[in-house]
């Protein structure tokens, strides 16, 4: 099982850290030729804001995969101040990441409620005529993704309560 | 009752220890079943809500927090603003409250500043006789400025979920920002007379032209905040431009001027910034889903009527309305609780006459409170943790400044409103 995570740890280092990256400049670089057209030339760049719109989403939901990945959603951890026994504590992160993955499980749902509906609806933007899809596409993706992470949550958590491994 | 247990549900969830979104998605689940929510309405105002433009900001100023703790200009600003302030017999501490505004007027949040300014001064300021926890935290309360000094998160969220103008709440917390400098100034000169070393052993004098020469290193990074705040009052661009302006600033001034940014800390930074983003996005997504479901369910209506028919006086629902974001602060981070208790508590504000621009400077110093406040204490933590010290010694020191500084200025601000609204209304918003 790790080393399948190995691997997907692997595919989303070398595919959504270059897409973070692009999607990162892409945007805030369309938004500044906007306004650089619109104030120094006086020609304001038409779809600036749908371009914009269609990307950012994917922005965000690969943004919380990495967090997923990393493990670093917030979250408060002031339970191993207030808790002493190792023991109890492994329970309640392996309880917590329980509750966690049926969340997570619950958001894929909804996310693919809405690619459904969207597929379905086929919805276009105004002024490139793209696809809504485009974007709406991006919550079920990733919510899936971040529930294969948080399934691996699930199993390490299990694994050190298990072995009774500091956690 | 259905909007309690959803509530109850996300406050549990988080005391043992579930990540605030999968929290927020419980509170979802519990109020869609409650009062019997079509799932297709979850996703679709979800995804419409956080699909902005105005809340585009949000992300690009995060970037630029990032872009400038990489790129050197956070050091910079420092070593200037310890050229002015650092001279004084507790001047490291008021350098570290200053700087700590100063970078609140260029990233907008709380964390950049803990990280930055952390990292720089803890040891300089062990060395001149600061206990680490005291160090730490100063650093926890003074790095909240960054929620009140524009461009702040918090306020272009509260402006987003209340739709106020975000270039009016950005004005409302400049008064209670500044007071709080001040004040946070005064209480550590008070309290680091205890150990901190006379000036004169302390540090070399500093010279009017070495305060210039720093001055003239931090002058790229000093830019950034007239750019941002110009470029926004001046007309000249919406704040979600301005943020883009400054993503697009900070990248050749760390890489050409400062020279620290390398292409590996240039991407470093932005997948850092992104996934901050997406923690925040989508506890976003599914705090207007709630927000949505609050509004349909008329829990705002109902809860106006249960606090002016339990409360008759004005003063005591405000500070109710002070204790109840300080509470719900100090179990939820500061994006959570602006998006879950501003339209809730609006509708309240509105009808016993509180400007919604007042309300977002009431908010932002409450916020500042409880993120300070165990047992969450997210900043707090953060800054224990960039310091190195134990959570336990920093709670008392911590407490201290929020006495005798962060509840004041969160009173001040609550029952005297020009000192929020004076800005906005001189500039006509």
């Amino acid at each position: 099982m790790d080393s399948w995570y190995f691997a997907l740890d692997g595919l989303v280092d070398r595919v959504i850290r270059p897409v973070l990256i692009v999607l990162s400049v892409f945007i805030a670089g369309l938004i500044v030729t906007g306004i650089i057209t619109r104030s120094l030339l006086g020609e304001p760049l038409f779809g600036v804001e749908e371009v914009v719109l269609l990307s950012v989403m994917w922005l965000y939901m690969l943004g919380a995969v990495m967090a997923a990945k990393e493990r670093s959603h917030l979250r408060a951890d002031f339970l191993p101040i207030i808790i002493k026994s190792k023991s109890v504590l492994a329970a309640l992160q392996l309880l917590a990441s329980i509750i966690s993955l049926l969340m997570a499980a619950a958001f894929v749902v909804w996310s693919f409620d809405l690619f459904q509906w969207s597929v379905s609806r086929q919805q276009s933007t105004p002024v490139f005529a793209v696809p809504w899809a485009v974007s709406q596409t991006a919550p079920f993706v990733c919510s899936v993704l971040m529930m294969v992470y948080v399934f691996r949550d699930v199993l390490r958590d299990a694994r050190l309560l298990a072995t009774g491994a500091r956690v | 009752m259905g909007a309690l247990l959803a509530i109850l549900a996300v406050i549990v969830l988080m005391i043992i220890g579930v990540p605030v979104v999968f929290a927020f998605a419980a509170m979802t689940l519990v109020l869609t079943i409650s009062y019997g929510i079509d799932v297709s309405l979850v996703m679709t105002t979800g995804f419409w809500s956080i699909n902005s433009i105005i809340l585009l900001a949000l992300p690009l100023f995060i970037m630029t927090g990032y872009l400038m703790q990489a790129g050197g200009m956070a050091a910079r600003l420092i070593a200037f603003v310890e050229t002015l302030v650092g001279n004084s017999r507790s001047g490291l501490g008021s350098s570290m409250v200053v700087a700590c505004g100063v970078f609140g007027a260029i990233s907008g949040t709380a964390s950049a500043a803990v990280a930055s300014i952390g990292t720089i001064m803890t040891e300089p300021m062990e060395r001149h006789g600061y206990p680490r926890q005291y160090t730490a935290s100063l650093l926890g309360v003074s790095s909240l400025l960054g929620l009140l000094i524009p461009p702040s998160i918090t306020m272009i969220l509260y402006a987003v979920v209340t739709r106020q103008s975000v270039a009016a709440c950005f004005l409302a917390t400049i008064g209670p920002g500044l007071l709080l400098i001040i004040v946070l100034c005064v209480a550590n000169a008070i309290r680091s007379r205890r150990f901190s070393a006379p000036a004169d052993q302390q540090q070399q004098k500093r010279s009017v032209a070495l305060s210039a020469k720093a001055a003239w290193h931090a002058l790229p990074a000093l830019l950034v905040p007239f750019i941002i705040l110009g470029g926004i009052y001046g007309g000249v661009f919406t704040p979600t431009e301005a943020a883009a302006v400054a993503v697009v600033y900070a990248i050749p001034v760390g890489m050409f001027v400062y020279r620290e940014l390398t292409l590996k800390r240039l991407a470093d930074s932005l997948v850092a910034a992104a996934t901050t983003t997406g923690v925040i996005m989508v506890i976003l997504m599914f705090s207007f889903v709630a927000s949505r479901v609050f509004t349909i369910e008329q829990i705002p209506q109902q809860l106006t009527e249960v606090l002016l028919s339990t409360f008759e006086s004005k003063l005591l629902i405000l500070l109710m309305v002070n204790l109840f974001l300080i509470v719900l602060g100090m179990i939820m981070d500061d994006v959570s609780v602006v998006a879950i208790a501003s339209p809730l508590l609006l509708p309240v504000m509105v009808n016993i006459g509180v400007d919604p621009i007042h309300f977002a400077a009431i908010v932002g110093t409450s916020v500042v409170i409880g993120c300070n406040s165990p047992p969450m204490a997210p900043i707090l933590f953060l800054s224990c943790r960039v310091c190195d010290v134990n959570v336990a010694g920093v709670v008392q020191p911590a407490l201290w400044f929020i006495l005798v500084a962060a509840l004041p200025v969160m009173l001040i601000t609550t029952f005297w409103p020009p000192l929020a609204l004076f800005l906005p209304q001189a500039l006509g918003y």
